[in-house]
């Protein structure tokens, strides 16, 4: 009977190691897409399960708000796009112009998000309306805020030389998670401004 | 010029240097375990925590069940419901999901022979995250009886009706609502990371389908997580700002009572299945081990009943809620039934792989078997009740005891019978000694015996008709009660049986050395040292099958012939 066996002999290399920043990243928008279904079917259940109007009477949303984040968030994907396309060619400040207007635009989009919350006519307390309204939009500020601190990672990563044209995971991971965030805030805008 | 070191590849050059960051200063608790990123220090972590908390929720049960057996007793008194909530919530999700999360941290990566978690510091977060949400879910049942959430998570708004308690939302309801977010989220990255580890992080040759029993039993739990949590934290952010605005629109009048119900059924039905996954392959590895092969007929089947399982897990959903009929469907109870279908197919091959060892005279049994055994019997209890119930000329009524019972003994009861099988089993890996076998043998007999009590009590009352959180009324409810709080005090006792030999083996380090490889095991785990030093291999051994080791010891055998 052989002996218990601690290590062999002859065994062959540590593995390469894999992008894992890519895989946790498909996870988490996974889980950001669960997320956002959610919310989403919430809303759609209430509203369909509410006898009186939806939205009630007084409670106006401006169309001009979510069209503006909707276009901030559609811009933030392309310079997300662009930032893995510069990295990937040493293009250096180009990569730097496109994640820091991606930043930029993230922040921008939570400027808005904010400014129309705190001008909205109505209260979370006031209708379930105003409940799942400003729950939405609490998840979808958090999301954007992930997707800013990433991709400023990301360009902090880049300055430093730890991603490069061969190794350009966390900036292609980042971008996909601005542009999953873009999504999301698609997903909530129609259905809370085109199912009114 | 480059501001920071170019990110080194990971080689054998590498972890030398690795090693020497990584390894803690001798007698530093900060760096032995707060700072730690080390997936076996954190596997523990979780581990102790999961059991902590368990013998909290533990005891607040059992302090309930001996109320309930004679109307003279007082213990709760008025604070029956946070008393109540305390314990269904604690030992819900703050007891075996970390457990399963703890011992998969520990094993996983050494099964699937990497150096490392993929994401440690995010794991190492996710398990501090776990903490600070759970001592906050406790200390929100000690600043007061959450309003609105006395009895349990499942009808918050709907409790206390109109009550003058539950007008406005208090610090306790905030402080819980907030902690069980918390926990949430903790749950989620710590599963995000371990499928970023099995995806990213295996050895070469290791394949999916290559992968050990346990490990993919963890990849479909953790994958399962992935998905179900994120509802749960939808319904819980929701739930907040409800409550925190004072609309409780969960409540009776807003209509919306049975969207909460969705998102926790959503999550609730998937996890309930989802934790005996990991059970499952727990059991898979003890058979294997006892058994010296792979399952039969191949190692292939085992994965894809494994996934099979975990799938089946979201077809569950719906098959009842408690509100009613509002979610239940003609097919739920079909769809329910699916899942029944791999989990007896993994134990026929669990039969038939013993029944092959024995008669190849290969069979090493051991004193863990018993885990397997007990896990069977409480499932193949639990279906049978399932199945009574339903032929019963007198149907089981919802709310009843029965519902408890079930409970008792399906969620709580097998899943945990194998995770403590798993800490018996993978002892001499986790702290260098193994467990006594007659402690494992008591331990077993205490919490089999436990959960057959709590589990006989309540499908008994369930059969009487006898409501399922009720005070002490009269009558047969004397008996059951009694057989209840019986059962929960043997299984406060395995669990005590498990902490004391963990403070033997673990803490005082008394028993005999391990040794690497006491079982003359099959997968990679067993090929380092045990417990394995700060970088887990020096070499691996080359993959070829899903029995590494295995097929080393016949190739050396083969050699020395």
């Amino acid at each position: 009977m052989a002996a218990p066996l601690a290590l062999s002999a002859g065994g062959r290399s540590l593995p390469k190691h894999r992008s894992a920043v890519k895989v946790a990243t498909g996870m988490a928008i996974a889980s950001g897409t669960m997320l956002v279904a959610a919310l989403v079917a919430a809303y759609l259940n209430v509203r369909h399960n509410t006898k009186t109007g939806w939205p009630p009477g007084g409670f106006y949303l401006s169309s001009y708000e979510g069209v503006t984040c909707l276009a901030t968030m559609m811009l933030a994907a392309v310079t997300a796009e662009w930032s893995v396309w510069a990295v990937k060619r040493e293009e250096r400040r180009q990569a730097y112009i496109a994640m820091g207007a991606t930043a930029l635009l993230e922040v921008a989009f939570l400027n808005m998000l904010v400014f129309s919350a705190t001008t909205f006519p109505f209260g979370a307390g006031d209708h379930p309306f105003g409940a799942l309204v400003f729950t939405m939009y609490g998840v979808i500020g958090v999301i954007s805020i992930a997707a800013a601190i990433f991709t400023l990672v990301g360009a902090g990563r880049f300055a430093g030389e730890q991603v490069d044209h061969e190794r350009p995971e966390i900036v292609r991971a980042a971008a996909f998670f601005v542009q999953f965030s873009g999504a999301a805030w698609a997903a909530i805008f129609l259905t809370v401004f085109g199912g009114r | 010029m480059t501001l920071t070191e170019a990110r080194p590849e990971a080689s054998a050059g590498s972890t030398a240097e690795a090693d020497a960051s990584a390894a803690p200063r001798r007698g530093n608790v900060v760096d032995h375990w707060i700072d730690t990123t080390d997936h076996k220090r954190i596997g523990q972590l979780f581990i102790f925590a999961a059991i902590l908390f368990a013998a909290a929720g533990g005891v607040f049960g059992e302090l309930i069940a001996a109320e309930h057996v004679s109307s003279g007793i007082q213990i709760v008194g008025q604070d029956f419901g946070r008393f109540f909530s305390f314990h269904v919530m604690v030992m819900d999700l703050l007891f075996l999901t970390p457990l399963w999360i703890g011992i998969a941290t520990y094993i996983v990566p050494l099964q699937i022979g990497a150096t490392r978690l993929a994401l440690p510091k995010l794991h190492a977060f996710s398990f501090w995250l776990y903490l600070v949400g759970g001592a906050g879910l406790i200390a929100s049942y000690c600043i007061s009886a959450p309003a609105g959430v006395g009895l349990s998570l499942a009808n918050p708004e709907v409790a206390l009706g109109d009550s003058a308690l539950a007008i406005r939302a208090d610090r306790a309801t905030n402080l819980w609502m907030l902690s069980l977010i918390a926990v949430a989220l903790a749950t989620l990255i710590a599963c995000i990371s371990l499928v970023t580890t099995i995806a990213t992080e295996r050895a070469e040759g290791m394949t999916y389908l290559r992968l050990p029993s346990f490990s993919l039993s963890i990849l479909g739990f953790a994958t399962g997580m992935t998905f179900a949590t994120p509802v749960f934290l939808a319904g819980l952010s929701l739930l907040y700002v409800s409550e925190h605005s004072g609309l409780r629109m969960f409540g009776p009048g807003h209509g919306a009572v049975v969207v909460y119900q969705h998102t926790l059924w959503i999550f609730g039905s998937p996890q309930v299945f989802l934790l005996v996954v990991p059970a499952l392959g727990v059991a898979c590895e003890l058979v294997a081990t006892a058994a010296r092969r792979t399952l039969l007929p191949d190692h292939r089947v085992v994965a894809g009943l494994l996934f099979a399982t975990t799938a089946a897990t979201f077809l569950v959903w719906a098959q009842g809620t408690g509100v009613g009929d509002a979610v239940v469907l003609p097919t739920a109870s079909l769809a329910s039934s699916i899942i029944v279908a791999p989990i007896a197919l993994l134990a026929l091959l669990w039969l038939g792989t013993l029944g092959l060892a024995a008669k190849d005279k290969r069979l090493k049994p051991s004193v863990n078997l018993v885990w397997v055994v007990g896990f069977a019997v409480a499932l193949l209890a639990g279906a049978g009740n399932v199945v009574f119930a339903a032929l019963r000329k007198n149907p089981v009524l919802p709310g009843t005891m029965w519902t408890t019972g079930h409970v008792h003994l399906v969620a709580f009861g097998a899943p945990t019978l194998l995770a403590v099988g798993a800490l018996w089993h993978w002892s001499p890996k986790i702290w260098g000694r193994a467990f006594s076998q007659v402690t494992g043998a008591l331990a077993f007999l205490l919490l089999f015996g436990g959960v057959a009590g709590l589990a006989a009590g309540g499908y008994w009352g369930g059969y009487d008709a006898v409501p399922a959180v009720d005070k002490f009324v009269g009558g047969t409810e004397k008996g059951v009660q009694t057989l209840v709080a019986l059962g929960g005090g043997l299984v406060i006792l395995g669990v005590l049986v498990l902490v004391l030999e963990i403070l033997r083996v673990g803490v005082a380090k008394k028993g005999k050395a391990a040794g690497d490889d006491p079982y003359e095991g099959l997968t990679l785990e067993w090929a380092t040292t045990s417990p394995p030093p700060v970088h887990n291999f020096e070499t691996l051994p080359e993959i070829r099958s899903a029995t590494p080791l295995a097929d080393l010891r016949a190739a050396s055998n083969g050699g020395a012939d």
